[in-house]
């Protein structure tokens, strides 16, 4: 079931679609999509309070981390400002995914582009407190956190979101009668909801969770003004 | 495994065989027995492709026997790429059935007198050597459709396809797999030039009437098989990250690291790396019946490998590796994954190696021959190669020689081979080991095997700046050591972060051979390796300053991190110091 809103400038799509398909929003969730976040805050505790996960999931699942592009030892020390790129990954193989890992024993090796954090660029997290950054998802991380972060609403580029919805399966592009009203728009707000059914599509579809839902207008000025980012 | 055979392909009336006993090579298996016999009966000065070199083709230790990831097999001899020592190995099911045979290694010595093509035959009864012309420029999957149909589907192939018929430096030693297809292959260093230059096509191997072999101590064994594959499922690595998405799951963070080679190791990114990564990968391979789980040979609990079907649901080849979607992806601009595993195809079935044919196609690009991205101009040079004409002659020799024949200084080879899928300058780390691998540039050389666990060379603080010398150093003992073992290297991971789980290792090593082997054994067996190799390039003429990256890897800046390779020199030549 797509649900699609528009406002002057944001248009949101929300879709529903069955638990298999929700792979087809992946590539999304690789390129990365925006995401708001409490500005200034620590890697960790986007990942224990934006996304819900606990200190044991963390420790476990999440063992390779960037912060623009800069692997992350210490999540507590990392900084989150506006326009910040964020991904997130298991443990990965091989030689560099030792060395990529957090506070692994190969990380000397790569030294030179490790994430040094504490300070906040000069004029980041100013203002109402909150703005987006890009969040990636690697490997399981995709499928253990990227239905979770669809739900809650992403932020995607006009582009790769019109190829995607053009390459969407049968079932899932049925009902998209808003998706013109996307076509031009330099970004627009997406949320994809699991239905409870699988393989048929939008009947019976949960309608996309309220939760964090910000009325148009705050959420407009917050996306457009601070998109561009702090670097 | 308590003889070689040794067959003479100058000898007097045609190739002859001799099984003798395994001798002064007695404990040694996978990389230290072909290290081993190419440092001892080969001259340093002879050339690659004359009949003084030798090709060793060494099971693992534990091959053959019910033991988990014990199913690779080594490939040594003098490499015409490199002009030095080279190891190369394989997965695919040679390893198991040769060492179910008997056999420690198989060596091939001397050159035919005329140029004939011969196919060797073993089995339990023996060894029979045919001429067989007929098999003359066939590509590796025709091959081994006509080996089925001559010797039944119970046999293990490994061959060469045209590429190492043509002795072309970067030609391949295939391997077949569990459905017998070519899709594996010891690929570095031009090994499948030097068989070629045996003048043998293909080595098939029946082990029918055999059975697995016995250990010292069957029940030790039994248990330390069962606590070492427990400690590969429960890795999130080799239990779950390499199973679902395969080695190609590192695209997305190599790439968001910065250390992602593209367009010739021009930048550190590429755009495209969402369309060709794992994830991609095993999702495409769901969608049209192919498997995105499967291993390369039996007794593989990780399966990290794939099957890959094209867009009309039909097997092509096996699921691209990281190292191949890269060299014929990222690094040349393509972003198309289809096109990218059509070249997989090609190479298995030329006999190409994947990483050495996706950095020279790189090469030509930056040269001008076809455009960075053209998918298709990749493809027919690939064919050029294949077909062996005249440009095809230069290409399939390598990254090193199309520079020189196109007059480029941007070739990222180190002592003549090709760098794999990470850029040196962002992770400066791996590019210590690059430089001063014996076998030339090779992600493989220093893997992953813990030095805390290991305990090779004591503590090291990794605050120093000698800290990734010495970590480089100790990283390639400890890869020397499991290669030699003959165990998957993907074990290094568990291994590197379960105490347990090496210590399993050992159990199966000591509980196969009656022994009581510690971790400093083991790293003694790697560091003894490294010196057979480092003294035979010695003799063969290297010298320190062969144990350095190409220049430009020192003078551009390389993006997003504009990064450059800061290690000194002086720092390098300390790598082997201790």
């Amino acid at each position: 079931m797509a649900e699609s809103t528009r406002s002057d400038a944001v248009p949101t799509l929300g879709l529903t679609v069955p638990a298999e398909r929700v792979a087809c929003f992946f590539p999304l969730l690789q390129r990365g999509v925006g995401v708001r976040v409490r500005l200034g805050i620590p890697v960790g505790v986007f990942l224990r309070e934006g996304l819900g996960l606990s200190d044991a999931t963390i420790e476990a699942r999440i063992q390779t981390v960037f912060l623009d592009g800069r692997p992350v030892d210490d999540i507590e020390e990392a900084l989150l400002c506006e326009g910040s790129t964020l991904a997130l990954a298991p443990a990965m193989p091989g030689l560099m995914g030792a060395m990529l890992r957090r506070g692994g024993y190969y990380a000397p090796m790569r030294s030179g582009i490790t994430h040094r954090g504490g300070t906040l660029p000069q004029g980041a997290g100013e203002g109402e407190g909150e703005g987006f950054i890009i969040v990636k998802l690697f490997g399981a991380a995709l499928r253990e956190l990227g239905p979770a972060l669809l739900a809650r609403g992403v932020a995607v580029d006009g582009g790769p979101l019109a190829s995607l919805l053009e390459s969407l399966p049968e079932d899932c592009r049925r009902g998209l009668g808003g998706r013109a009203a996307l076509e031009g728009r330099e970004r627009a707000l997406l949320r994809v909801a699991v239905s409870g059914e699988t393989g048929r599509g939008s009947k019976g579809a949960n309608r996309p969770p309220r939760a964090g839902r910000r009325r148009p207008g705050r959420r407009r000025a917050g996306f457009r003004r601070r998109w561009r980012g702090c670097r | 495994m308590d003889k070689l055979l040794r067959i003479n392909m100058s000898a007097e009336g045609g190739p002859a065989a001799r099984t003798v006993p395994v001798g002064e090579y007695a404990g040694l298996g996978g990389r230290a027995l072909t290290s081993a016999v190419v440092s001892k009966e080969v001259p340093p000065l002879a050339h690659p492709l004359g009949e003084d070199n030798r090709l060793v083709i060494a099971p693992g230790m534990l091959s053959g026997t019910i033991a988990a990831m014990s199913g690779r097999c080594s490939v040594g001899g003098k490499s015409p790429l490199t002009g030095g020592i080279k190891e190369s190995n394989s997965g695919g099911q040679a390893s198991q059935v040769l060492a179910r045979l008997g056999y420690a290694a198989i060596i091939l010595e001397g050159r035919p007198k005329e140029n004939d093509l011969y196919k060797i035959f073993i089995s339990r009864d023996g060894v029979t050597i045919t001429r067989d012309n007929s098999l003359r420029m066939l590509g590796n999957y025709a091959l081994v459709e006509k080996m089925k149909a001559e010797h039944g589907d119970r046999i293990a192939c490994v061959s060469i396809g045209p590429a190492g018929e043509m002795k072309m430096c970067a030609a391949s030693v295939a391997f077949t797999d569990m459905e017998l297809r070519p899709t594996r292959h010891a690929g570095r260093g031009g090994l499948g030039a030097v068989m070629g230059s045996k003048g043998v096509k293909v080595i098939v191997l029946d082990d029918t009437g055999t059975s697995n072999r016995v250990p010292r101590d069957v029940e030790k064994f039994r248990a330390a098989n069962k606590a070492f594959v427990d400690g590969l499922r429960r890795h999130p690595v080799t239990g779950e990250g390499l199973p679902a998405f395969g080695t190609n799951i590192l695209a997305n963070v190599i790439n968001e690291a910065g250390a992602y080679p593209t367009h010739n190791f021009l930048w550190g990114r590429f755009d495209g790396t969402a369309k060709i990564s794992g994830e991609t990968e095993a999702e495409l391979e769901k969608a049209r019946g192919g498997n995105p789980t499967h291993g390369c040979h039996r007794g593989c609990v990780i399966r990290c490998s794939g099957i890959w079907h094209d867009k009309d649901g039909r097997y092509l080849t096996k699921q691209p590796e990281y190292e191949t979607v890269w060299a014929h992806g990222a690094n040349c601009g393509i972003d198309d994954i289809d096109a990218i595993a059509m070249m997989d195809r090609l190479d298995d079935d030329y006999g190409l190696d994947t990483i050495e044919m996706g950095a020279t196609i790189a090469v030509a690009m930056e040269a001008g021959l076809v455009q960075f991205g053209d998918a298709k101009g990749a493809i027919n040079l690939l064919h050029e190669a294949g077909k062996g004409t005249p440009l095809g002659r230069i290409l399939g020799n390598g990254a090193a020689v199309t520079g020189k024949a196109f007059g480029i200084e941007r070739v990222p080879v180190v002592k003549g081979q090709a760098l794999p899928a990470y850029d040196p300058r962002a992770i400066q780390g791996i590019g210590v080991t690059y430089a001063t691998s014996p076998m030339g540039a090779d992600h493989t050389a220093g893997y992953a095997v813990a030095t805390n666990i290991l305990k090779v060379g004591g503590y090291i603080d990794p605050l120093k700046p000698e800290g990734q010398i010495e970590l480089s150093r100790n990283l390639q003992i400890a890869t020397a050591a499991i290669d030699s073992t003959g165990m998957c290297l993907f074990i290094a991971f568990a291994v590197m972060d379960q105490p347990d789980t090496f210590q399993a290792l050992l159990d199966l090593l000591n509980a196969f051979y009656g022994l009581a082997m510690t971790g400093d054994d083991v790293t003694a067996l790697g560091r003894k390796v490294l010196q057979w190799e480092r003294e035979f390039n010695a003799k063969a003429g290297f010298t320190k300053e062969h144990d350095r990256l190409p220049e430009f890897f020192r003078k551009e800046l390389l993006p997003p991190h504009n990064a450059t390779f800061q290690v000194p020199d002086a720092e390098m030549d300390r790598v082997f110091d201790s």
